[in-house]
């Protein structure tokens, strides 16, 4: 888990384009999207598209989505839990 | 029609100028755009999805409203001969990559040819008519002409008009295998002292407001806008052109000064020579592609460059090729694609 954020933090700046932004500058614990870093429904495709890619796990239940991409940390959580 | 704004983000410093600088500045190879810092005009968690083009298209666009002193237009129109090419190569790369699978929504959302005429609607609130026209080197043009017919059948009081077209390497090294680019290193100065093929690529973001009526703060009268494919017979073709010019309310020795679109390639700018040495040798001219680079709305820039003429009464001394005498009060714009696409725009101040 330690190992895994701050690449997945990483990951998420380069899908996203997120200009500007250092691994650093993400909160694992903060909400993705509204709040925290403001993601919006588009980029909710992008992590699903880098979940696949980078990680192998296809989101089968589209109901889960809010629990998984709910922060970095529970993403996190998600792909130790589902990693091929 | 009347101009009352125009913006152009261009290989020169232009963008929010009134006056193309002394001195140009040099390129070798691409022309790229100068550009502004966009963080004035984004937020940035809005320019991470935007790409170059977007950015400099959609704040040239909100300039000029902002100039016109007009929060939201009638109408949004504009012309683009390949639209957001870095979002295009960037999707159909990622197809590639990733053997069709896997694909990023981003990079397809805003690789159409109508991104910027969207993103302008977006932003400014706008669910008037919008439409971009992908007619290659009449793109812009074409999109002034609509705006021409909307305004004459009442359709519209003012109309955003825009040419937007950008430069990429990947686009550049393909049309470098056809020989379309000047060997490097060839300076954009020597654009019309070239004796051989090829021209330099460029790029450019052009807004323009216009209304059907005359305003204070008017610029330009646009007085014709004439579209012509391709001819076979030359003096055919001059009595046209001499015929539609003087339909347009003036007579074509009125015209102070022709802007011709020679671009160093030898193939096309002897076709500007049959007409520059012909109907137009009484009048001054003069050229801008060494300002601007070659692409399919580089004619926009000119309008902006005419635009500009009249609104500060000078004209930069480096685009002369004959400079006429007195004041310019009528400029025609001629633009055309190797005996393709002759375009004219003819501008009264």
């Amino acid at each position: 888990m330690e190992e895994l954020i701050p690449k997945l933090k990483q990951q998420i700046i380069e899908q996203l384009n997120l200009e500007d932004m250092t691994p650093d500058d993400i909160d694992e614990k903060a909400p993705l999207f509204n709040e925290g870093l403001g993601l919006d429904s588009i980029d909710a495709l992008e992590l699903i598209v880098l979940l696949e890619r980078e990680y192998g796990i296809k989101m089968e239940n589209p109901q889960d989505g809010k629990k998984v991409f709910y922060s970095v940390e529970t993403l996190a959580q998600f792909i130790l839990e589902n990693k091929k | 029609m009347y101009i009352n704004a125009a913006i152009a983000i261009s290989p020169q410093d232009t963008f929010l100028k009134d006056q193309i600088a002394d001195e140009v500045i040099e390129h070798n190879g691409i022309m790229k755009t100068i550009l502004p810092d966009f963080k004035e005009y984004f937020k940035p968690i809005d320019l991470r999805r935007m790409s170059r083009i977007i950015k400099s298209g959609t704040t040239t666009a909100l300039e000029c409203l902002k100039e016109a002193g007009i929060e939201k237009p009638d109408a949004i129109i504009t012309g683009t001969g390949l639209g957001c090419l870095e979002d295009t190569e960037s999707f159909l790369n990622k197809m590639i990559d990733n053997n069709e699978g896997l694909l990023t929504p981003t990079a397809f959302i805003q690789s159409t040819h109508n991104t910027i005429g969207g993103h302008v609607a977006l932003t400014v609130q706008c669910n008037e008519y919008n439409v971009a026209y992908v007619h290659k080197t009449i793109s812009f043009e074409t999109a002034l002409l609509d705006a021409v017919l909307m305004l004459g059948e009442g359709k519209a009081e003012n109309i955003l008009v825009g040419g937007i077209d950008e430069m990429t390497q990947e686009n550049y090294e393909l049309k470098k295998r056809v020989n379309l680019w000047k060997k490097e290193p060839f300076s954009n100065l020597n654009t019309y002292k070239s004796d051989s093929e090829g021209c330099i690529p460029g790029e450019g973001a052009t807004f323009f407001n216009v209304t059907k009526t005359r305003k204070a703060n008017s610029y330009a009268e646009i007085k014709m806008v004439e579209l012509v494919h391709k001819y076979e017979n030359i003096d055919d073709f001059k009595k046209l052109i001499e015929n539609r010019i003087n339909n347009s309310g003036i007579t074509i020795n009125d015209i102070d000064l022709v802007l011709f679109g020679y671009n160093g390639d030898d193939n096309g700018d002897a076709y500007y020579d049959l007409l520059k040495d012909s109907i137009f040798s009484k009048s001054g001219h003069a050229y801008y592609k060494h300002l601007c680079g070659e692409y399919d709305t580089a004619p926009a820039f000119a309008l902006w460059l005419a635009v500009k003429i009249f609104k500060t009464g000078k004209a930069p001394d480096n685009i002369f090729i004959k400079k006429p005498e007195g004041e310019i009060k009528n400029i025609l714009i001629y633009n055309q694609d190797i005996n393709k696409n002759h375009a004219f725009m003819l501008l009264s101040k």
